[in-house]
């Protein structure tokens, strides 16, 4: 019996009418209001001036906007790869537990998931500390090995990787969601490779990588976004100092809203982020019908 | 035998190295605070201070904002799951005029920045009453997700994209309703991904600061992420041992919640056999 | 059924007699319909700070009996600022607040802050005399207008560790710019990981850092008298940031930048440390038994004691419904007994002159320096539009300095060009 294309389409925006009244109470309102806001000049406190695309070019001749971008760029691309491969890794590593039903699964899982559990607030703190040059166990490890520590979060050519470092340790989420599409491969696919003596490598590249290219696809594309987005941990460790090393985007967009009272422009970065990483989205998805494969389609 | 000894070993060195932050976390939430900046460091305290426990339970009158936490995670979590579920269902199994591009909005919500939305929030809330309640917290969660719910449906969407069509055809033969492929043929089949979607989801909501910063006035409705980073001395100093102390007390309920949800991965394993 | 008159009046009297019972009864409750609440925002962190200030809100309940005082506190200075902005925004906010002196003037200058002038003449208990010139020229942000009150200074002095002095074989503290390099030196000669000076701190900015340190002490000064001009560049400026870029990288008694000032201080690593009032309470609970004095910052080529500081201010929401009540709950703060009592509980350093003669301030060994030393107060130039912009981009030049990327002339010519673009708008 097929159904209508009323029916159909009936039921679909049934099923989604929780998310678009959402979007429309929570999302368009806010988002288009910055909108708005972003061709102001507004402190909060008085009235918003009109100020036309003033904001948009005052980003671009702006010299923080331009270190903002740069040090957000180094900062996506190469904590995104990092954060992908660990958690791939470690998510390997746990399925095998699993597959041969071995001890520890629950507490190595457990090891790897809790950093994520705390708020971005403490973890700030907590590196910030294991970072301190004199009294922070980094250096005071490396000092019973006999080498002096730097001053791992105001060098300059230290700053970013000391960053990148702490995001790596952050995968927790990422590994639990590789385990996920892992553990939802058919174990048959597996026998029947080995039962025609394919090896492990052969394994990997022929079966688990393309079944699990969708949620490869989802890590990266939500891996990327939140990386552009990045702003608790960053502000708390470093402010985004020294001398603007670790000004990652959002910590200016915060800097210039919240500190110094220029939210019309804020709302203008804002808006500028969206667009870029929207372009990027759309970019990894045009891409992704090269390689991602979905069984249902 | 080579294999498993070499997957110990890797484990057991990213355990450890995964381990030493946390492990000092926790070796200086039971610090006295003389002990926290003694030199050369002591990586163990010594003597441990258990009074350090009751000592944030007192400040931050622990009870009232534990209960906060639970209320707004709780509602925030079982919405966000719910919601983030049918809607991804939507997405992904069924056909309808205009579909991807109201696809392509969902993830453009993920894109922006949500410090620019909070003063917008706060205004919009203001007028209908909702600050100073939970309000802001779960209603979003139950109409797709609040400000996560992009990357929640996304991932329930692909997931369920990778369910084969014939499994679907079969019910619908057997005279299996859109609801009925909803709710008893597919929810069990994404029970890992639920799972890991729930746990996420509370770990968001359970850390959430700027939100009930902006949203929450009276110390009485303060979750425990504020009221933890008011565990300031005499001069407003921030007592590493006891914020430490506090992070710990904070993060139990993760802990819990995870291990809770940890066996639905390995049920979902069973379930995956009936699959294919 | 008819009542005879007689039981009609009965029954009369025994309904009035009800009613009016009913209303005394509810009275009360009446009462507290009738009262008006107001709300009242400040950092009230610790917890400690939150009960001391409801206690001293209750007495003032008990003098007030028909105004109710709300406190919404809030966790830091930049939180309290959060929360403020997104209240003034919806058109709310709270009846009377605190705010640090670096944002004050910008409020001022928006109109949410409502000018004092008219309730400073009426009421004969407050008179700007009271406080400290410095602290009261400061309120008086718009062409003389007063838009606040000034509470709880904030200021630097220099602390020393007595041991370690004792160590170094040197007397006293430096009083001069000139001996404090020396002091510094023999102090860092001490080894053992000890630094003769240490200022940064993830707590302060590098610009108010240098301000105190270095740059008032030379007499320099941030911009022109108009606010039109950068200044800091000029060669006073320069000299004073050499000569702080050489105590951290030449002659390495500073401790550079990255480390706590609070840590190594309360760790006996450093002896000798400026700092914010903050230190005194971190020394107690980190350092508790360190043998310690303090005294007014070195005096540089100016000739006389300059400190570099703010204050907190208090002031009302222009927009506020309860104005006389407002102004209430402000004049009562700064009664002589309450302005004491708050700021002893709560350990802050207060604004009013009368105070440096309490026994308390004077025999303190800490408080009572600081507040010896506000009559040579020099206040951050918050007044200029542009001052938290150029504060900003100073310290990302100085931190370059510091670091070695640039020299000091180069950061400074650096800043200036960058501020003069923000000047130009």
């Amino acid at each position: 019996m097929a159904k209508t294309n009323l029916r159909k389409n009936l039921e679909g925006y049934i099923f989604i009418s929780p998310w678009i009244v959402g979007f429309f109470m929570f999302i368009i309102g806010p988002m288009s209001y910055a909108l708005y806001l972003s061709l102001f000049e507004w402190d909060v406190l008085s009235p918003p001036k009109f100020a036309g695309f003033m904001n948009y070019l005052r980003a671009v001749k702006h010299y923080r906007f331009w270190t903002s971008f740069k040090v957000t760029f180094y900062f996506v691309f190469t904590t995104v790869p990092l954060r992908v491969f660990i958690g791939l890794v470690l998510a390997l590593m746990i399925r095998q537990l699993i597959k041969h039903k071995l001890k520890g699964t629950v507490v190595f899982r457990s090891i790897f998931c809790l950093p994520i559990m705390f708020s971005g607030v403490v973890l700030g703190i907590l590196w910030a500390w294991i970072y301190e040059p004199e009294y922070g166990i980094l250096n005071d490890l490396l000092r019973r090995v006999g080498i002096k520590g730097p001053n791992w979060l105001a060098t300059p050519g230290l700053v970013m990787p000391s960053i990148i470092a702490m995001m790596g340790w952050w995968i927790g989420g990422m590994m639990l969601i590789f385990l996920a599409g892992l553990l939802d491969i058919p174990e048959e696919m597996y026998e029947v490779a080995e039962i025609d003596g394919a090896s492990w490598w052969q394994k990997f590249i022929r079966i688990t990588i393309p079944m699990l290219s969708p949620t490869l696809f989802f890590n990266f594309t939500a891996t990327l976004i939140q990386s552009f987005q990045i702003f608790g941990p960053i502000y708390v460790l470093t402010r985004g100092g020294p001398a603007n090393l670790s000004l990652v985007y959002v910590v200016n967009l915060y800097r210039e809203g919240f500190e110094l009272f220029h939210m019309g422009y804020a709302c203008t970065l804002a808006w500028i982020l969206f667009a870029i990483v929207i372009a990027f989205t759309a970019f990894l998805f045009r891409t992704s019908k090269l390689w991602v494969f979905y069984r249902a389609r | 035998m080579v294999k498993k000894g070499l997957l110990y070993l890797g484990l057991i060195v990213f355990g450890i190295i995964f381990s030493i932050p946390y492990l000092w976390m926790f070796s200086t939430a039971l610090k006295t605070a003389a002990q926290v900046l003694a030199y050369p460091i002591a990586w163990l305290p010594n003597p441990i201070a258990w009074t350090n426990f009751s000592e944030v339970w007192k400040l931050t009158s622990f009870p009232v904002a534990l209960k906060n936490s639970c209320i707004i995670t709780f509602s925030a979590t079982l919405g966000t799951v719910f919601s983030c579920y049918t809607v991804a269902f939507g997405f992904a199994r069924l056909e309808f005029k205009g579909r991807d591009f109201i696809f392509m909005l969902v993830l453009a919500t993920m894109m922006l920045p949500p410090q620019v939305t909070y003063i917008p929030l706060y205004i919009i809330f203001k007028r209908i009453n909702w600050i100073n309640t939970f309000k802001p917290f779960y209603v979003p969660a139950l109409l797709g997700g609040g400000t996560m719910g992009g990357i929640y449906i996304f991932l329930l969407r692909q997931f369920l994209l990778t369910i084969p069509r014939d499994l679907e055809d079969a019910a619908r033969i057997d005279g299996c309703s859109t609801f009925g492929i909803y709710w008893r043929i597919f929810l069990p089949l994404c029970k890992p991904v639920l799972a890991a979607i729930g746990i996420l989801s509370f770990i968001f909501n359970w850390n959430n600061y700027f939100g009930p910063l902006v949203f929450i006035n009276s110390n009485d409705k303060m979750p425990l992420t504020l009221v933890i980073a008011m565990l300031k001395d005499q001069q407003g100093v921030q007592e590493y041992n006891l914020v430490m102390n506090g992070a710990l007390l904070t993060v139990i309920p993760c802990v819990l919640i995870f291990l809770l949800l940890q066996k639905y991965f390995v049920k979902g394993i069973i379930m995956t056999g009936i699959k294919g | 059924m008819r009542l005879g008159k007689g039981k009609k009046k009965v029954l009369m009297g025994m309904m009035i007699s009800l009613v009016t019972m009913f209303m005394l009864l509810n009275l009360g409750s009446y009462l507290s319909l009738a009262k008006t609440k107001i709300v009242f925002m400040d950092p009230c962190v610790p917890p400690y700070r939150l009960q001391v200030t409801r206690e001293i809100f209750d007495q003032f309940e008990k003098e007030n009996p028909g105004i109710q005082v709300e406190i919404q506190s809030t966790s830091s200075w930049s939180e309290q600022r959060t929360k403020l902005m997104t209240a003034i925004a919806a058109g709310g906010g709270p009846d009377v607040f605190t705010q640090d002196f670096t944002s004050f003037p910008t409020y001022a200058a928006k109109g949410i802050m409502e000018n004092l002038d008219p309730y400073l003449a009426e009421d004969p208990t407050i008179d700007l005399s009271m406080f400290f010139d410095p602290l009261a020229k400061g309120c008086q942000v718009i062409e003389g207008r007063t838009y606040g009150l000034p509470i709880m200074a904030v200021l630097m002095v220099l602390f020393y560790n007595k041991d370690l002095f004792q160590q170094a074989g040197i007397a006293a503290p430096p009083e001069t710019m000139e001996g404090f390099r020396s002091t510094g030196m023999r102090l860092k000669n001490l080894g053992d990981g000890i630094w003769g000076f240490a200022s940064f701190s993830k707590v302060k900015i590098a610009a108010h850092e240098w301000m105190c340190d270095y740059l008032y002490p030379a007499g320099g000064t941030l911009m022109n008298e108009d606010y039109t001009e950068t200044r800091f560049n000029n060669a006073i400026g320069v000299e004073a940031l050499q000569m702080a870029v050489d105590n951290v990288l030449k002659y390495k008694f500073q401790a550079p930048l990255g480390t706590e000032a609070p840590d190594l201080w309360a760790r006996r690593k450093a002896g000798m440390c400026t700092f914010w009032p903050y230190l005194v309470g971190y020394t107690e609970k980190y350092g508790p038994n360190i043998n310690y004095g303090c005294t007014g910052v070195p005096i540089g080529k100016a000739r006389r004691r300059i400190t570099g500081g703010e204050f907190i201010v208090l002031g009302m929401l222009a927009t506020s419904e309860y104005k006389e009540e407002a102004w209430k709950l402000i004049s009562f703060i700064q009664r002589d007994d309450i302005h004491f009592d708050l700021h002893k509980r709560r350990n802050h350093i207060p604004s009013k002159k009368a105070l440096l003669e309490t026994d308390y301030y004077k025999t303190h060994p800490a408080w009572g320096i600081y507040l010896a030393q506000l009559p040579t107060l020099r206040l951050f130039p918050a007044e200029f539009p542009q001052f938290l912009d150029t504060a900003q981009i100073l310290t990302e030049e100085l931190e370059n300095a510091y670091m070695g990327v640039k020299t000091p002339k180069q950061a400074l010519d650096d800043a200036a060009e960058k501020v003069r673009k923000v000047l130009k708008k």
